[in-house]
């Protein structure tokens, strides 16, 4: 069996003799240690073999402490003591990869694991050794600060200076004087000048000593009610809440950078800060900072540099990137489980951010079953879309056919040209349903734009023939109504006749008295039956009704005649209008 | 991040322990009819009576292991604290342990507490053991029996003696100052983010130093360096800061906080000339700006410091109030409409005693220790929380150790301890005499408290008090040697 003979380890052997028992036993752990720390750098912290070796190395441990102490062990270079015993050497193969190398840098003399030690404690340890694992000349802490902040309660360890090893401590007897030597002192005159603290310090001040018997000890002596406020003030400190506070004051740092140097500091930082509000989040910091930092550099603001403002609105692109937008829309979905302050707080935040959030938005919308986070999510891409509505065109270009009801939702809040563009492409959409409600918003938006439409008057589905006419009949148009006579002259023999009626009901909505000597024609005409085919009732019919509905007087002088007709055939016809009185006429709402 | 961590509660003989120690120090503080006072004894009384079931209850330390009776008590999470507290404070005392008899079940309140003074007490003596055994025995006190600490080889596991853990402090003082100049050097020379590392390990390590003895870095923080100013101050600051983070019971990690925040609360003087920062003459006004945006310059350069931004939130905002008073006025005048950050008042006391204790170029002579706390008291309300700055002199004591004092015999010597008790007005003290080199020397310790036999007066008065860098003294160099 080796020994190690340093001094020190004599020092410990001599408090610790260990069986062979023992010994073989840390021998276990630590092979089993040692395995865990590699498939902890394999797998994913959560990832199924990483659980196991885990769970693999507690049951080590326990067995371990059911017949012996705390495993205390000493970290050298390259390898692992327990007691004097050598129990664990590094594999020359990869040094630097093994945990006890990771150890042995940053300090670590030696470390305990208690009875009683639970998984959550070792994933704890791992992930610290991890994220430190590769060595790092500025960074924020190590292993051991990290340990040391983290608390484990189940192990211990010690560590050395490492740091400070060629370090000469202070000689206090060979201090240099404490003060300057009397001839540097400044003129009596300059003495009462304000410095840091805008009073006078020092020479000027005259004090009682706080021995001074006017002061009386109950004075000083702190009460209970003292003792409660102090608790008060530890506790407010320990749940602090720092949001806000910290927003103002970085507002008020940021404001006073007048070179852009410093700024461009200030601006690095909240960066970083809005990464991690997002990943712990705090939602509602990040509005915080969103919402201030626009509002101090608008261009309402009147102190502000237009270099500073300019920098701001570049500071929101640049938080735009991929992987932030990303990370947003992981944690909004995560979100399912609806905390509304956390949602309405990302909502007001993410206004301020690049419309191109619009791409990441949108899958968010389709993914989420929550309706609270799809109306959210919708604000927010109806306020991104104003700005610029780029992105809202190249995905429904891209992407129009899935997003469908959703994006129509959406566009039905958004106005412009461009959007109505996007709009008309709806109309093309698979989905009935939807071009169905395209048309009506298109032509809710400008009559005019049921021209354009026109054509869809031929579709094969009822559905949009029924928008189309519906749309059509919403507004008196000269345009429409040559549309469509000249539609019913070219068409009406081929098409469903129910169809047609439709088409004249509509041509009485949307005319006007220059439609009357063709629909008079097809009311009134007799004898030459190939004209329009006009000796099929229905089309008789689908005259009176437009007629009626035109409601003019020449149309009623028209209608008159039909109904004074000696033919029963028109006559009949003209009957049919009585149905419109009848049933009431509710299609032009 | 893991929950917050569970602790058990006490059995009843770590009860018993925390009873003991918490007496121990309530009755440091307070006189002897304060509540606490009473309510610690009732309490101590409380648990002797639940643990002993013989004729006697010892606890003692046994290879670094508390014992009550025969039975070992667990070191572990919940009673890490405490333990290291006991067994430093039984160290001091050259005590193994003590073993109370029957008897103290009839005793009077006013019979323990006297006990716990003398035990309190015997710990600032040359010999503590003899001098405590005397004590017990002028009192009558006969129901305690003192275990001596048997000679054992130190390992360095054990407990620290005075002599160590001053050693410790001076260590941490050197680490501490050398890390912040580092960090600060690597600000002006621009290079991107820094690492705090190092200061945060010293920090931290630090932050275990102080819960076990506070008082030796309220000491060391006397320390002056006329030509090394901002980096001393930076860590008297910070030490100081600390030891009133302690005396709140503030968590380690915000203690680890506090510290950071208070090491690099000057940091933005890196960014002001030289010339202006040590200015004998009046400052102009540009220059009196450039001194003021300090604070918030330091808040802005900590955002180059590779740390956690949950660390860095938390010391942004006291780092940037540490010049506004309680009452809001002092500077940046900015619109800052809400009340200072524990951190900031802490922050903002320790800076200023450091401050008006510290020479400048500017000024000459100093306020005496105990007049810039009677200043610093006088703006109580005003300029500082009021309660926080009790605490501060509760932890100085009225003559804070540092103080250099001129007796009526026309000896001249400096506070080396203040028992805070009552802000006991008779501290212990060394003399100094001067060498013929003109240096002083340290003499022997005399506690102030001692009484002429015959007549019960005082032996010595105190008649002025001065700051020490008046007469060149470095303090220090005295309470840190022999
Ligand atoms: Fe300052
Ligand atoms: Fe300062």
């Amino acid at each position: 069996m080796q020994k190690a003979d340093t001094k020190k380890q004599q020092e410990i052997s001599a408090a610790t003799s260990l069986s062979d028992k023992e010994l073989q036993g840390a021998r276990q752990v630590i092979n089993i240690f040692v395995l865990a720390w590699k498939n902890y750098g394999l797998y994913p912290e959560d990832h199924v073999n990483t659980k196991r070796s885990l769970e693999n190395l507690v049951t080590a441990f326990n067995s371990f402490f059911t017949d012996h102490e705390d495993l205390r062990l000493i970290v050298e270079k390259d390898r692992l003591l327990c007691g004097p015993e050598i129990i664990y050497e590094v594999s020359p193969e990869a040094p630097s990869e093994d945990i006890i190398t990771l150890l042995y840098r940053d300090g670590i003399k030696w470390i305990e694991f208690q009875e009683g030690l639970p998984l959550e404690e070792i994933a704890a340890f791992y992930k610290i050794a991890y994220k430190y694992r590769l060595f790092a000349e500025e960074t924020e802490g190590d292993i051991v600060t990290a340990l040391m902040d983290e608390e484990l309660e189940y192990i211990d360890f010690k560590a050395v200076d490492i740091f400070w090893q060629d370090l000469m401590i202070m000689d206090f007897s060979q201090l240099p004087p404490p003060a300057p030597p009397p001839e540097e002192v400044a003129d009596q005159e300059e003495k009462d000048q304000s410095r840091e603290t805008e009073e006078p310090e020092g020479d000027g001040i005259v004090a009682r000593s706080i021995a001074d018997p006017s002061i009386g000890v109950a004075q000083l002596e702190l009460s209970n009610l003292d003792y409660v406020t102090l608790q008060q003030m530890v506790q407010e400190e320990e749940n602090w809440v720092i949001t806000e506070d910290l927003v103002e004051a970085l507002m008020i740092i940021i404001k006073s950078q007048t070179e852009q140097e410093k700024f461009e500091a200030v601006l690095g930082f909240i960066s970083e800060e809005v990464v991690e509000t997002i990943e712990l989040e705090k939602f509602d910091l990040l509005a915080l900072l969103f919402q201030s930092l626009h509002k101090l550099f608008s261009p309402k603001s009147p102190t502000v540099q237009d270099w500073q403002r300019s920098r701001i609105d570049r500071f929101f692109q640049e938080q735009s990137k991929p992987e932030v937008f990303q990370l947003i829309c992981d944690k909004l979905l995560q979100l399912e489980i609806i905390e509304m302050d956390k949602l309405k707080a990302l909502g007001q935040a993410l206004i301020y951010l690049s419309p191109e959030l619009i791409h990441f938005l949108l899958p968010v919308i389709l993914q989420s079953r929550s309706h609270e986070l799809q109306k959210m999510v919708s604000a927010v891409i109806v306020h991104l879309s104003r700005r610029d509505i780029g992105p809202l065109e190249k995905i429904a270009k891209k992407h129009g056919t899935e997003m469908g009801g959703k994006l129509l939702a959406i566009l039905n809040r958004l106005q412009g040209d461009r959007v109505n563009r996007i709009l008309f492409k709806m109309c093309d959409h698979p989905s009935d349903t939807v071009r169905g409600k395209a048309i009506k918003e298109l032509v809710d938006r400008d009559p005019k734009y049921a021209q354009r439409l026109f054509s869809l008057i031929d579709d094969p589905s009822k559905e949009i023939r029924t928008s189309i006419l519906a749309a059509i009949a919403k507004h008196k148009s000269g345009g429409l109504e040559n549309l469509l006579l000249n539609y019913l002259k070219e068409n009406s023999a081929q098409k469903d006749p129910a169809h047609i009626l439709a088409c004249y009901e509509a041509l009485g909505r949307c005319g006007s008295d220059n439609s009357i000597p063709f629909l008079s024609k097809i009311l009134l005409s007799r004898g030459w039956n190939s004209f329009m085919g006009s000796g099929k009732l229905i089309f008789r019919e689908g005259a009176a009704i437009a007629l009626a509905l035109l409601d003019t007087p020449e149309a009623k002088d028209v209608l008159q005649k039909a109904s004074k007709s000696r033919f029963k055939v028109i006559r009949k016809a003209f009957d049919g209008t009585k149905r419109l009185t009848v049933s009431g006429d509710n299609t032009n709402d | 991040m893991t929950d917050a961590p569970k602790y058990r509660s006490y059995s009843q003989f770590e009860e018993f322990l925390h009873n003991f120690y918490s007496l121990s120090q309530t009755a440091r503080i307070h006189s002897d009819n304060h509540t606490l006072v009473l309510e610690g004894i009732e309490k101590f009384s409380e648990s002797i009576n639940s643990c002993m079931d013989s004729d006697s209850l010892t606890f003692k330390i046994s290879n670094d292991q508390l014992y009550v009776g025969d039975e070992k008590l667990p070191y572990n999470r919940t009673t890490k604290n405490l333990f290291d507290n006991i067994i430093r404070y039984f160290d001091a005392r050259v005590l193994e342990g003590v073993r109370l008899l029957e008897a103290v079940k009839q005793v009077s309140a006013k019979e323990i507490l006297a006990f716990m003074r003398l035990l309190d007490m015997s710990g600032q003596q040359p010999e503590p053991l003899a001098w405590l055994k005397d004590g017990l025995a002028t009192e009558n006190i006969l129901w305690v029996e003192l275990i001596k600490k048997t000679e054992r080889p130190q390992d360095e596991e054990s407990y620290k003696s005075k002599a160590e853990r001053r050693e410790r402090a001076r260590k941490d003082y050197t680490y501490t100052k050398a890390s912040v100049e580092e960090v600060a050097q690597k600000i002006k020379e621009g290079k991107g983010e820094v690492g705090v590392r190092k200061t945060v390990r010293v920090v931290q390590d630090m932050v275990t130093n102080l819960i076990e003895d506070d008082e030796v870095y309220s000491a060391i923080s006397t320390l002056r360096v006329f030509d090394d100013y901002t980096y001393t101050h930076s860590v008297n600051v910070a030490m100081l800061s600390m030891c009133i983070g302690r005396r709140i019971n503030l968590s380690r990690r915000n203690l680890v906080n506090l510290g950071m925040c208070a090491l690099f609360h000057d940091l933005g003087k890196i960014e002001i000339p030289n010339e202006v920062l040590h200015k004998k003459n009046k400052l102009d006004d540009r220059e009196l700006q450039m001194i003021q945006e300090h604070s918030l310059n330091s808040s802005r350069l900590l955002l180059k410091l590779k740390a956690s931004p949950d660390s860095k939130a938390r010391i942004l905002v006291p780092m940037f109030e540490h010049h506004l008073k309680y009452d809001l006025s002092g500077y940046p005048h900015a619109d800052w409409k809400k009340p200072l950050t524990l951190f900031g008042k802490i922050i903002s006391i320790a800076d200023k005693y450091d401050t008006l204790t510290s020479s400048r170029a500017y000024r000459k002579s100093l306020l005496s220790p105990d007049r810039a706390l009677g200043y610093m008291f006088d703006r109580a309300g005003k300029d500082y929380d009021p309660v926080l700055i009790k605490v501060f002199i509760n932890i100085m004591g009225v003559y804070p150790v540092g103080t250099l004092l001129r007796l009526d015999n026309g000896e001249l010597a400096l506070v080396v301890s203040s028992p805070s008790r009552d802000f006991a007005k008779r501290p212990l003290v060394c003399i100094l005499e001067k060498d013929d080199d003109g240096s002083y020397i340290k003499k022997e310790i005399i506690n102030l408290d001692e009484r002429d036999s015959e007549t019960d007066s005082y032996i010595r008065e105190i008649t002025e008090t001065y700051h020490p860098s008046d007469l060149g003294i470095q303090p220090v160099q005295h309470i840190f040697s022999g």
